[in-house]
């Protein structure tokens, strides 16, 4: 007796349903790598006093290696799971063009917008990002190369992969930017409304226009952003 | 038709080389007919396809080793070179958790990487029984046969640095440190959870680092040196974050780990010692 013999299901299994199955099978195991710890980490933080900072978090350098090495597997394993389906990052909208640079900055000036907006609604001032000068004291290469990590990670396998899945395996636009922005959230449990509608701002950007690139290199400003204005405000 | 001696050509219905007095054959000996030589290049061309192909797949396998390797201990690896560059051990000084939050960090840290590694191997059309994942009654005893044997060897490594002068080492720092008279057992791991957790470390490790690894190298190479020192020296390498004494204590345990499985090629009583190992830790040091 053959495979085929003794599962019925197998025999009826046409190639499009291994693809669709290859792809949950694909999109489980990538969630499974990204998400589980942090969310561990973040149900400690829900339900328990957290257990104190870990070696890593005290050590700049030690958090920028810790960045770059986590970040760096889990998107090898989002380019192996690619490669087995056939694809590759291109297909998510990783591109390399002049256009990606005005869109990048485009979107990082928005995404940094709810925060400002919330800074100005709750103390009545813009926070750190306009009146602090910045400064590049503290921001070393190591941990310049950790953010740009932590920013490919994010946008491209909890925006961009996650929201190209779900929609080919639902059809459903809304419920691939309600998985992506519910599973940022849910690994951040600090997250309050600005962060919220940040995320809403890339995941509406990355549905309407399938582009990566952008919303990588608009993470990766705020977040030197932020990095560097805190140097320059001591913080 | 040629004649087989002179190799002269002759015109059709000549039978019969006059000069050599030899009758003619159609196909010169040595020289081969056209569809033996078309034969012959696809044969070559199948060799080269079959060698070209055999070449990506030892690349694509080394590629998938390194990955498996990457996700699962890519980080305590640089944890281990920070260690090593500054001596400052990774996580001293830290504040010990609550154990049932431990535990369930230590499932969420080991079982994405072991999912990892079925998927890999699914692309190869194997799973755990061909790295020796069993279920047999004999398991246990063996399990319990190599944390003895990994266990007795530790002496016979002191007592070898000892008689090499060596007594200030690293090694003899931490057993110096250590507790050496009878422990107090705490009883904090004997929770489900926390059993659970000090299992999946076990078995994360032993199947990565011990069971794929030794079998991806012994295949790729055929060196058994090479897979029980990759396999232990990794393993030791990655745990350096403990302290370099405690890296060379476990490197001894795992040596003998690498020897069984290199004889038997089964993982299931590597996995029970190493869990065993670990739930004596446990017990005899919390917060290990």
């Amino acid at each position: 007796m053959t495979e085929e013999d003794e599962d019925p299901l197998a025999a009826v299994e046409g190639p499009e349903e291994k693809a669709l199955s290859s792809r949950r099978q694909g999109l489980g195991l990538v969630l499974l790598v990204v998400v589980a710890r942090p969310l561990v980490a973040a149900l400690e933080q829900w339900f328990a006093k957290p257990s104190g900072t870990t070696g890593a978090d005290d050590d700049p350098a030690l958090w920028a290696l810790w960045a770059i090495v986590v970040s760096l597997s889990q998107l090898c394993l989002l380019a192996y799971v690619l490669s087995r389906q056939g694809r590759g990052l291109g297909h998510l909208g990783v591109t390399a063009r002049w256009l990606d640079l005005p869109h990048g900055l485009g979107l990082a000036f928005l995404i940094r917008l709810p925060y400002m907006i919330g800074g100005l609604a709750t103390h009545g001032a813009f926070g750190i990002s306009l009146v602090s000068g910045l400064s590049m004291d503290r921001a070393s290469l190591i941990e310049l190369v950790g953010l740009l990590c932590l920013a490919a990670r994010r946008e491209l396998v909890l925006c961009a992969y996650l929201m190209t899945e779900v929609m080919v395996l639902t059809s459903s636009a809304v419920l691939a930017v309600v998985a992506s922005i519910g599973l940022q959230a849910l690994v951040h449990p600090s997250s309050r409304i600005p962060t919220l509608v940040s995320l809403l701002i890339r995941c509406l950007y990355y549905w309407k226009t399938r582009r990566a690139t952008p919303l990588l290199l608009a993470d990766l400003v705020s977040g030197l952003w932020v990095t560097l204005h805190t140097a320059g405000a001591g913080g | 038709m040629f004649c087989p001696r002179c190799r002269n050509e002759y015109r059709e219905g000549f039978s019969w080389c006059r000069d050599c007095e030899v009758a003619l054959v159609e196909i010169l000996p040595g020289e081969p007919s056209e569809n033996a030589i078309d034969n012959r290049a696809i044969a070559k061309k199948e060799v080269r396809d079959a060698a070209q192909a055999n070449a990506e797949a030892e690349s694509l396998r080394i590629l998938e080793l390194g990955l498996v390797l990457f996700i699962a201990f890519g980080y305590s690896l640089v944890a281990s070179l920070h260690h090593l560059w500054y001596g400052w051990a990774h996580g001293s000084g830290v504040p010990e958790g609550d154990p049932i939050w431990s535990a369930l960090g230590d499932v969420a840290a080991s079982a994405p990487a072991i999912c990892v590694l079925l998927y890999v191997l699914s692309r190869q059309g194997r799973g755990l029984r061909q790295l020796g994942v069993t279920a047999r009654w004999s398991d246990l005893p063996l399990g319990l046969a190599v944390l003895v044997l990994s266990w007795s060897f530790l002496p016979l490594l002191l007592l070898g640095l000892m008689v090499f002068g060596r007594q200030h080492g690293p090694l003899s720092a931490s057993l110096r440190g250590a507790h050496w008279h009878a422990p107090r057992l705490s009883t904090a791991v004997l929770t489900p959870l926390s059993l659970m957790g000090i299992l999946c470390m076990a078995a994360e490790e032993e199947l990565l680092v011990r069971a794929y690894m030794m079998s991806e190298v012994l295949d790729l190479t055929g060196s058994a040196f090479l897979a029980i020192g990759a396999s232990t020296c990794l393993q030791a390498f990655y745990h350096l974050y403990q302290g370099r004494g405690w890296a060379l204590i476990h490197a001894s345990t795992f040596l003998v780990y690498s020897l069984f499985y290199w004889k038997t090629r089964r993982a299931t009583p590597v996995v029970l010692a190493h869990f065993a190992h670990n739930l004596w830790l446990g017990l005899s040091q919390p917060g290990f």
